[in-house]
């Protein structure tokens, strides 16, 4: 497991397609699990309609795990030392390549979703 | 105990007296009459009405109506006998307005009856309803029943006072079995300048005269078998005493410019006889009578000194009605809590679409529950229902069946048969906001303005609802419902278990689009109504205003400041009043004298206004007129009524009341000024001996006859004698009968001198001319079927030749 998420190092692109998929699986995971939390928690006494609250939930919901992956990067960070990190070397790129997608992703989730929402608020539609 | 009185007035003229009888005794006591007196009218131009005071009117009417006058002659001529006094019908026909200066038509309206009605019956019946209420009032203040006398007052120039005045006489007799005494009081036309023009009038005057002094006569009989079947035969005059008055004096004096001057003086000698003077004539008359010194022909002369507090109260409540008017009726500007403030149409249209929302969603609230059943739990139901999988067959299908229009079992149909509700919460509160506008800034314009706004952003949410694709049409909202269904069952958000709250808010929604879509048609008449105002729209509280309301409000409103000239000219303005109390205080040729403690009636006024806006404030309210109630409540109920008589009623009276508890015209003490500046009193003392009337015969003062001095206060008119006494004018004595108190007269000094013994047929200075136009036809008629002997019945009414 440690291997999985801490070491820095590329082994094949095999591993690294796997372990994308796998953090991508997480990050999926921990989005449904703070939405749901999030669904229930916030704005309950909002008088919109549910469908809105639901989506702003889930936009709070990505950068909660925004949030979560910043923290796993700075320990990821900690535990290999800065120092010993080879940020010249395309190998050392390949090995946080997982970190990097997923990373990416979920900014980029987060814009669509939030672009969304907006066209849902702004636009004048009843669909 | 006072005498229990009836006036009754015959023709315009008798109207016009009875006004001034009851403004002189609403002037003096704050009512229009003693309960123990009677005023009525007979009149047969029905478009002649009284106009009361600011307390509102006592006169009762009696319209004896001459519609069908070839129906009420052949009427007539079948149950009378065929009376030979009937006019024939042809002439009939031809007089117009009215008895159309016809004698034999005024008496014709008198006895005839037509689809209005049986007029003799009326008469009967209002007379003896005056006569049962001023007993009775008698009765209860005294128990002991008073006889009451009667006074009948009118013209003898036209035809209905000239045509009836005899009948009256018999008939009030015939009615009141315990009268005490019956007065006539007619008025002549003056000394004519020149006749021409006015044959009609003095023709009548002479037939009359010559008509009473038959009747006068103990040798002739009235005989007449009445439309009510009694055959009336009696001996004697018609009056105990008639007096005649017109616009002249016998000493020469220039007579009253005016008619309308005269029926002052008529009215406050009647007047006086109901405040208290009459009793004291009684006893004069009583003593004359039977030393054969009056006769039964009488006139008087009548001056007065006076401080014209009433007319200052009256001009400046005018004025202050205006001021009111003007602030409701302003376009630019409004006040708000006592500050005045431009009436700007963006800050209206600023504020009017939360309005708006609040007042739509009222009306979609109203729509939830239909007869006790909440709709909205019952969708709640439905959506977890659905999300269960509880339901037969598509879901799409049947969220559909839930709201389509094809539907009569359904949400749809429910709320459709419901939809008066929201329409009534909208009419309601609509309603209200204009309400609130009004009530807030007493503006009309600012009223109309936020109700316009109202229409405005009714239209943009029109704009808006349709941008979204929602209108009322029924298969629009099908199609968009299938879209909506649709919807629902993408996106569910099970995974994170919101899907019942997310169906119920779907479904929820849905049903507000749909209220939405039921309501544009009740909203788009409101919106016409407001508009256009085509259909009559109620809520449950109101009915729905329209901008027409307003324009009307506003467009009377002005007409009754004189603002423009759209109202009839009988109707009273703000304006006329000032004009006719302006123009009453500078004619000089009335035999009041007014008197000032500034001398200037307009400083006066001044004064009294002034006092005004620094007791009452410098903004005129609503409130001052109306109290609590509410304005436009109040607005529209006077559109129902009259509403430039009843508005100009209620503020002038509003007024005067504040301006009397204010206190803004202190009474003055005109014995005082008499004595500091005696002059001009005498001269208009030395007025009162001098009748009105211009007869050849020496009228020379008796001491049998009535002659004295009215007051408040019996030393300050000894004060106001002596004080002439010592400028050597003596036409009053300082005696017991010389004088007369009522307390209750203030601000005025009355001298009253009463003239008898003579005969108008003979006496009267310009008689001669009276007879020729009654016997001779005028040149040039536009009429030329009518001959000398048709022009003479014409002037006649009465079998007496």
């Amino acid at each position: 497991m440690e291997n999985l998420f801490f070491n820095t190092t590329y082994s094949s692109m095999q591993d690294t397609l796997l372990k994308i998929a796998v953090f991508l699986l997480i990050a999926g995971l921990f989005i449904w699990l703070i939405h749901l939390v999030f669904s229930k928690l916030l704005f309950r006494k909002n008088k919109q309609r549910k469908e809105v609250h639901l989506r702003l939930a889930f936009l709070w919901a990505i950068t909660g795990c925004i949030l979560l992956f910043n923290s796993y990067v700075l320990i990821l960070l900690y535990r290999n030392g800065l120092d010993n990190l080879q940020w010249t070397s395309v190998q050392f790129y390949l090995g946080i390549l997982p970190q990097l997608v997923t990373y990416t992703a979920l900014i980029v989730f987060f814009f669509m979703r939030r672009s969304a929402f907006k066209k849902i608020i702004h636009q004048p539609s009843i669909l | 105990m006072a005498t229990p009185t009836i006036i009754i007035g015959i023709g315009t003229s008798g109207l016009y007296t009875l006004k001034q009888t009851q403004r002189f005794y609403y002037e003096t006591y704050g009512t229009n009459k003693p309960n123990n007196v009677e005023y009525l009218y007979i009149e047969t131009n029905e478009s002649n009405r009284s106009g009361g005071t600011p307390i509102g009117d006592d006169i009762r009417r009696v319209y004896v109506s001459l519609d069908n006058m070839a129906k009420m002659i052949e009427d007539l001529q079948n149950s009378c006998g065929n009376p030979p006094w009937l006019p024939d019908k042809s002439m009939a026909l031809s007089a117009g307005l009215g008895a159309g200066g016809i004698r034999a038509c005024g008496r014709l309206a008198l006895w005839g009856r037509n689809q209005h009605g049986n007029n003799f019956t009326n008469v009967i019946k209002a007379i003896e309803g005056a006569y049962s209420r001023v007993t009775n009032v008698s009765n209860n203040e005294t128990d002991q029943k008073g006889k009451p006398s009667v006074f009948v007052v009118g013209s003898l120039t036209g035809g209905t006072g000239a045509g009836i005045f005899i009948d009256m006489g018999y008939l009030i007799r015939h009615i009141i079995s315990d009268i005490k005494d019956l007065y006539g009081l007619f008025l002549l036309p003056k000394e004519p300048a020149a006749i021409r023009g006015n044959e009609v009038k003095y023709g009548n005057a002479y037939g009359a005269i010559k008509d009473l002094k038959y009747y006068n006569n103990m040798m002739n009989k009235y005989e007449e078998k009445w439309p009510n079947g009694f055959n009336k035969d009696e001996v004697g005059p018609p009056y105990e005493l008639v007096q005649f008055i017109s616009q002249d004096y016998s000493n020469g004096i220039p007579a009253i410019s005016s008619l309308g001057g005269l029926y002052k003086m008529a009215g406050l000698y009647l007047f006086l006889n109901i405040a208290g003077i009459y009793e004291k004539r009684r006893e004069r008359l009583v003593d004359a009578a039977g030393n054969s010194l009056i006769g039964k022909y009488g006139t008087f002369g009548l001056a007065a000194i006076q401080f014209p507090k009433d007319q200052i109260q009256e001009l400046v409540a005018a004025q202050l009605s205006i001021n009111l008017i003007e602030r409701l009726t302003d376009s630019n500007q409004y006040y708000l809590n006592g500050k005045q403030r431009q009436i700007s149409r963006a800050v209206i249209q600023k504020s009017m679409p939360e309005v708006l929302d609040q007042i739509l969603e009222s009306g979609f609230e109203a729509l939830n529950v239909v007869e006790g059943d909440d709709l909205l739990l019952s969708i709640d139901k439905d959506a977890i229902k659905i999300n269960k999988g509880e339901i037969k067959g598509d879901v799409v299908e049947y969220i559909i069946s839930m709201f389509a229009s094809t539907r009569n079992d359904n949400y749809h149909a429910l709320v459709n048969n419901n939809i008066r509700v929201a329409l009534n919460a909208f009419i309601d509160g609509i309603y209200e906001q204009v309400d609130n506008s009004l009530q807030n800034t007493e503006s009309l314009y600012y009223a109309k303005y936020t109700l316009e706004t109202i229409t405005e952003s009714i239209g943009r949410t029109f704009k808006y609802w349709k941008s979204i694709g929602l209108s009322s049409k029924p298969q629009n909202w099908d199609n968009t419902l299938r879209q909506l269904a649709i919807n629902c069952t993408k996106k569910t958000y099970k995974t994170v278990l919101e899907h019942d709250a997310v169906l119920k808010d779907r479904l929820r929604t849905i049903f507000s689009l749909m209220k939405i879509h039921l309501s544009i048609k009740p909203l788009t008449d409101i919106r016409n109504h407001i508009k256009e105002g085509r259909i009559r729209l109620e809520g449950n509280s109101h009915e729905l205003p329209k901008l027409q309301l307003f324009d009307d409000l506003i467009q009377q409103a002005n007409a009754i400041t004189g603002k423009n000239d759209e109202l009839e000219s009988s109707t009273t303005t703000f304006t006329r009043t000032m004009n006719n109390i302006q123009g009453d205080i500078d004619d000089i040729t009335l035999p009041i004298l007014r008197v000032y403690p500034s001398n200037s009636f307009t400083t006066e006024c001044q004064k009294a206004k002034d006092t005004f806006v620094q007791k009452g404030g410098h903004v005129r309210s609503m409130s001052e007129v109306i109290g609590r109630q509410n304005m436009l409540t109040y607005l529209k109920q006077q559109l129902k009524n009259n509403f430039d008589n009843e508005l100009y009623l209620d503020f002038l009276k509003a007024f005067r009341l504040k301006m009397s508890t204010l206190n803004c015209v202190e009474d003055f003490n005109v014995a005082k000024h008499i004595s500091r500046s005696p002059g001009d009193s005498i001269s208009i003392a030395q007025r009162a001996t001098s009748p009105f009337l211009k007869v050849n015969k020496i009228l020379e003062p008796n001491d049998s006859l009535p002659r004295f001095v009215t007051g408040s206060n019996i030393n300050e008119i000894s004060e106001v004698l002596k004080t002439f006494d010592k400028q050597n004018f003596r036409g009053f004595e300082d005696s017991v009968d010389g004088k007369k108190e009522l307390p209750d007269l203030k601000n005025i000094i009355v001298f009253y001198d009463e003239k008898g013994n003579f005969n108008p047929i003979e006496d009267l200075s310009y008689i001669h001319l009276m007879k020729g136009a009654y016997e001779n036809v005028p040149d040039g008629l536009a009429d030329p079927n009518i001959n000398s002997k048709r022009w003479k019945n014409n002037r006649s009414a009465y079998t007496t030749n």
